[in-house]
């Protein structure tokens, strides 16, 4: 009963600390909007040419077949990628325009042979890459389809075969990866919560020091009170409100903001259970190990960041080096993002249990440190 | 009966002794004074006593129940007042109270009732849904005393209960010590001001260095130091009037001073012979202006024996 009691008093200091809510549950929500609009191009999976303009010459005079079929190219090319045919007579016009970025490529077409010379803007590399593609496209449609005419001519009575209206023809775009991948907010959503519960670590360490300075922790030892029932009580009660101020985020982020935190929540929640778990020990056992809560804010003020960086925190971990993504092994946000990404966007709970185990190791390591440094440093009571 | 026992109690931090063999006895009922220098051993004798230090060599009880074996019987008859104010300033005054009194095992309507009560006998009643963040320090006092005593403990040690408060604040807490020691409790009171534990304490003692200096009633200390009492006559005539060769033919007197227009007689305690010095100042026609009996007060029987004041 008194460790409900403890947990009770904790509970209620915590939810009327304003300061301290502002900064669990304001401060994530914000970060999670500004972070997600800043980025979300680097998570979008659809790319904005823009206008891209092509000038071209055209000195096929007889084939009508093949003017008929390159004029249906370009209304295919501008219809469905957005790229303007310009034509020209002025072929060193053509070479200008790409000299001055007027142009992403120009097209010089032949006749007698039939053939294509395709200058690109290097500038405008990606567009002029697309071009390309898309006309290799067209060349060996147009090619096949001149050696059936010579072979079956009767087959090209098959509207699909002459259909170059149909702009997959020349480029078809498949996806690599079927399964759904998170948005901007989806990331932030998972990354920043993550980081603002390795912030609960300042709430347990605060939660054992203000007691110390404030000589209440005496107080409750001269009660028949037991060490370990102290101990529970409060990391149970700082738990409690990180649980709250948590879902507070993941309720807003999810019904507000729209981001996705997968099909099923209860194992997500789980492993940000234990996940809390952990910070909140590593705060206590911090109190324990300094003797001063500055010192033992300041370095876990020092780490946090670094390890919410090392658990791609701020920037997906796919985007840096081999060696970053080598040392974030040690960050135990890493592990546990890894997991949730895992869980909501694969539905793969492989990570899952080593998630849980390794926090709730290292919580049990925390919290039996801080009961050892809790009875042998009893004076710090006194 | 004893309600507090010490037997050759000692405790070191290092190769600093803090408390050297001490023994004492407090008697159930008594409003017990602990004084010393700082630095003394009274907050680790008391700390030992409410069971936050270990204890290295020696034996506490309390009410009969070693504090070591028994640690959670002993401490639910005691209540500790400490001298830094241990209050939770987010918490409201009644969940203070409540807080601290469930610790002791109070629950429902009873721990409403005491905390209550607890709050009434601190003049804090009407201060219940506040928060001491608010309050003087006088209140934060009282509710500091209010925490120590909802759970009614038999012992009640208060640490420096009145520094740093108004003197309305010191009368109302010195008036509660009294209340509680009258419903039965045993109380042991340190404090630096000499004037409030000669006023209330029943037995006093005095620690330096670790050790039991001195014990017992405010008159036995005083008579420690001193077995005379000191007249101080100021005349308002010349002093040269003033022969202190027939003032030393008076009886019981043992020495006599002369300095400026003061006269100072010392005489046996055991001869009373106050008429007899105003007696020859008024028949050698020499006016008096003033007379004044001096006896020895607390802070001079610590000054003796410690060789410090209380606040060095």
């Amino acid at each position: 009963m008194r460790i409900l009691t403890i947990i009770a008093k904790e509970f209620k200091q915590n939810i009327r600390d304003f300061k301290a809510n502002t900064m669990m549950v304001l401060f994530p929500i914000v970060l999670i909007a500004i972070l997600g609009a800043a980025f979300s191009g680097v998570f979008s999976n659809t790319i904005d040419l823009g206008e891209v303009k092509v000038l071209y010459t055209d000195k096929v005079t007889q084939n009508k077949d093949f003017k008929g079929a390159f004029d249906t190219f370009q209304k295919g090319m501008y219809y469905e990628l957005g790229i303007k045919f310009e034509e020209t007579t002025d072929e060193a016009a053509g070479v200008t325009g790409i000299e001055n970025s007027a142009y992403s490529a120009y097209l010089k077409i032949t006749e007698n042979p039939l053939q294509f010379e395709l200058y690109k803007n290097d500038r405008r590399g990606f567009n002029a890459d697309l071009l390309e593609t898309a006309l290799n496209g067209f060349i060996k449609t147009y090619d096949s389809m001149a050696a059936i005419y010579t072979t079956n001519p009767a087959a090209l009575a098959r509207p699909e075969i002459t259909d170059f209206n149909n702009p997959a023809n020349y480029v078809q775009t498949r996806s690599l990866n079927q399964k759904r991948q998170p948005g901007s907010l989806d990331y932030y959503a998972v990354t920043m919560m993550t980081l603002i519960l390795l912030y609960a670590s300042l709430t347990g360490l605060w939660a054992i020091r203000s007691e110390m300075e404030q000589k209440t922790a005496a107080r409750m030892l001269c009660a028949p009170v037991r060490g370990y029932e102290l101990l529970t009580g409060k990391v149970i009660g700082c738990i409690s409100v990180t649980v709250v101020q948590g879902l507070a985020v993941i309720l807003f982020s999810k019904l507000v903001l729209k981001a996705y935190w997968g099909e099923n929540i209860l194992p997500v929640a789980i492993v940000l259970l234990t996940y809390s778990i952990m910070t909140v020990s590593l705060g206590v056992a911090m109190a324990y190990v300094f003797k001063g809560a500055e010192a033992a804010s300041g370095i876990l003020n020092t780490i946090i960041p670094l390890l919410v960086f090392l658990g791609g925190g701020y920037v997906p971990l796919s985007v840096m080096s081999g060696f970053i993504t080598k040392i974030a092994l040690i960050s135990p946000v890493n592990w546990t993002n890894t997991a949730l990404f895992k869980i909501i966007y694969d539905g793969d709970y492989s990570g899952m249990a080593g998630s849980i185990i390794i926090n709730l190791s290292l919580s049990a390591l925390f919290i039996m440190a801080s009961a050892y440094l809790s009875r042998r440093g009893k004076r710090l009571y006194a | 009966m004893n309600i507090v026992n010490l037997e050759q109690v000692s405790k070191n931090f290092g190769d600093i002794t803090a408390v050297d063999k001490m023994s004492l006895s407090i008697e159930q009922g008594e409003i017990f004074g602990l004084l010393g220098p700082n630095g003394a051993g009274k907050s680790t004798a008391i700390n030992m006593i409410i069971g936050l230090l270990s204890i290295d060599k020696g034996s506490i009880s309390i009410l009969g129940s070693d504090v070591k074996k028994e640690s959670r019987t002993t401490r639910s008859n005691v209540g500790i007042v400490p001298q830094d104010i241990a209050i939770y300033e987010d918490l409201t005054s009644l969940e203070n109270v409540k807080f601290f009194a469930s610790l002791y095992g109070l629950r429902g309507k009873d721990l409403d009732k005491a905390a209550m009560e607890a709050l009434e006998f601190t003049g804090l009643s009407e201060k219940v849904k506040s928060f001491p963040k608010n309050f003087s320090g006088g209140m934060k006092r009282r509710l500091n005393i209010a925490c120590a005593i909802a759970h009614k403990p038999k012992l009640i040690i208060m640490d420096e209960p009145t520094v740093g408060i108004d003197p309305q604040s010191r009368n109302h807490i010195l008036q509660s010590v009294r209340k509680l020691n009258e419903q039965g409790c045993t109380i042991i009171y340190t404090s630096h001001y000499m004037e409030e534990v000669e006023e209330i304490c029943t037995r006093i003692a005095i620690m330096d260095h670790g050790k039991v200096i001195a014990l017992g009633t405010c008159d036995e200390l005083k008579s420690l130091i001193t077995d005379k009492d000191i007249v101080l006559v100021t005349v308002a005539d010349s002093i040269t009037k003033v022969r202190d060769e027939k003032i030393r033919e008076i009886r019981g007197v043992e020495d006599v001073e002369i300095e400026d227009s003061t006269v100072k007689v010392s005489s046996s305690r055991e001869v009373s012979n106050l008429d007899m010095i105003i007696n020859y100042f008024t028949s050698n026609r020499i006016s008096i202006k003033s007379v004044e009996s001096k006896t020895p007060d607390l802070e001079t029987v610590f000054l003796s024996l410690t060789g410090r004041r209380l606040r060095d």
